[in-house]
């Protein structure tokens, strides 16, 4: 057994109790062992705020996307026609569907109002495909989805097995109105083992609702389950279906 | 003990917590305006000042919920300081060599802040490294990280508890050792 294994039983409590008394006290005598015990943990605790962000800091970070027009001016305008562009054209589809869709229990176009999730920007910048990536996950979180499409495009090009791209790529087809291309890279997702699998399910469901197909959107909702964190957003789509 | 005395301001953060639209909708109408200021001072544009704005934001907030944040200077001062980090941090990224920052300006830092910013500073470390590991590692480490018993999580990759135990301590090894190889890592060694 090596020496990240036992660290990893110990920090995850299984370790048994004779077992504990003895690496605690290598723990005491050793400051190897010491400062890479401190190190997996605190790395443990890093990742866990970077790649779970909470829903509260999901909507947080919704609400302030929307408060961005404080820092605009006429020339601000100019540079970003392209996100205006498209908040503009998100913005008449949801006011289309006030007007025609009364059978909906939500106000706005569902997938703006579901359908927004975080690309992890976990790769500096630089001139190799990881700066292109990191480029694309900014676009992305940006909402300048059809700049971020032909980057993601590369990046699947180049890693047609990375479920990560796979995944961004697909939810970017959802929100530049292809559907049926979004499903195709979805599916791929669902069907592998990523960690992107059910939030893949909730954004084909995300998908078939903005078709108004509400009985596939919840086929694929109930797909997920319950305790991931896709299964707790499926939960409220699947509440307002009812 | 004496009880820190709070400050007005707290509000703010209380807000930021609660996802409030109006204290939210204060923060902006209030600050947004001198950090854009600041920002377009040193070398960067509106566009920048608003992403800049919203992290430090969202900084904020993350540490208010896993820190219980009390502030003891004004909201304003304190957000410009993580603002100011935050941008002078970026432009090191941006490897923007003439660019002028006056020391005064990021090295007025209050206790509270030096802590957000070095939990920041780890975070990215950490993700940078991690997103050099192969799939295979990324997710057993990210399926893994939940509150799902990882008995379980075997589980559903299929995989015996023992199978994933192993893995992920030496996609955890193998990541650490990555870490401490960075230069970076004698500063981060410091604060954990």
């Amino acid at each position: 057994m090596t020496r990240h294994e036992d660290i990893e039983r110990y920090l995850s409590n299984a370790m048994s109790d004779e077992e504990r008394m003895a690496f605690e006290e290598e723990l005491q005598s050793d400051p190897d062992l010491r400062e890479e015990t401190k190190l997996y943990a605190s790395t443990v605790d890093s990742l866990r705020r970077t790649l779970q962000p909470d829903a509260g800091e999901q909507a947080l970070r919704d609400k302030l996307e929307r408060n961005r027009t404080y820092f605009s001016s006429e020339n601000d305008k100019k540079k970003q026609t392209g996100r205006v562009v498209s908040i503009m054209r998100w913005a008449a589809a949801a006011a289309v569907l006030a007007a025609i869709a009364i059978w909906a229990p939500w106000a706005n176009d569902p997938l703006s109002e579901y359908g927004t999730i975080t690309m992890p920007s976990l790769v500096e910048r630089g001139a190799d495909s990881a700066g292109r990536i990191a480029e694309a996950a900014k676009l992305f979180n940006e909402k300048v989805y059809e700049e971020a499409l032909p980057l993601l495009d590369a990046g699947v090009l180049n890693r047609p097995d990375d479920m990560f791209l796979l995944f961004f790529r697909g939810v970017t087809h959802l929100h530049t109105g292809n559907p049926e291309k979004a499903r195709l890279d979805l599916r791929k997702v669902f069907e592998s083992k990523s960690v992107y699998r059910y939030e893949a399910a909730y954004f084909i469901g995300l998908s078939y609702l903005d078709e108004n197909r509400e009985e596939d959107c919840r086929t694929w909702l109930e797909k997920i389950p319950a305790e991931t964190q896709a299964g707790k957003k499926a939960e409220i789509l699947l509440e307002t279906l009812k | 003990m004496p009880e820190i005395a709070l400050h007005d301001d707290q509000r703010y953060i209380e807000g930021l917590l609660r996802n409030d639209d109006q204290v939210i909708d204060a923060i902006y109408r209030h600050f947004a305006g001198t950090i854009k200021r600041w920002v377009c001072a040193n070398s960067g544009s509106p566009d920048d000042a608003a992403d800049i704005f919203q992290e430090s934001l969202l900084a904020i907030y993350r540490q208010a919920r896993e820190k219980r944040l009390v502030l003891t200077c004004p909201f304003e001062s304190f957000l410009l300081m993580v603002c100011k980090r935050k941008w002078w941090n970026e432009l090191k990224k941006r490897n923007r060599k003439g660019v002028t920052i006056s020391i005064d300006s990021v090295s007025e830092i209050s206790e509270e802040t030096n802590d957000l910013m070095q939990q920041e500073e780890r975070d990215q470390l950490v993700s940078h490294f991690f997103q050099q590991l192969g799939d295979r590692c990324r997710e057993i480490i990210a399926q893994t990280l939940g509150s799902e018993h990882q008995e379980k999580v075997a589980a559903r990759l299929g995989v015996s508890y023992a199978y994933l135990r192993k893995k992920k301590s030496e996609c955890m090894g193998k990541l650490t050792q990555m870490i401490k190889k960075s230069p970076e890592f004698r500063i981060m060694k410091d604060q954990i």
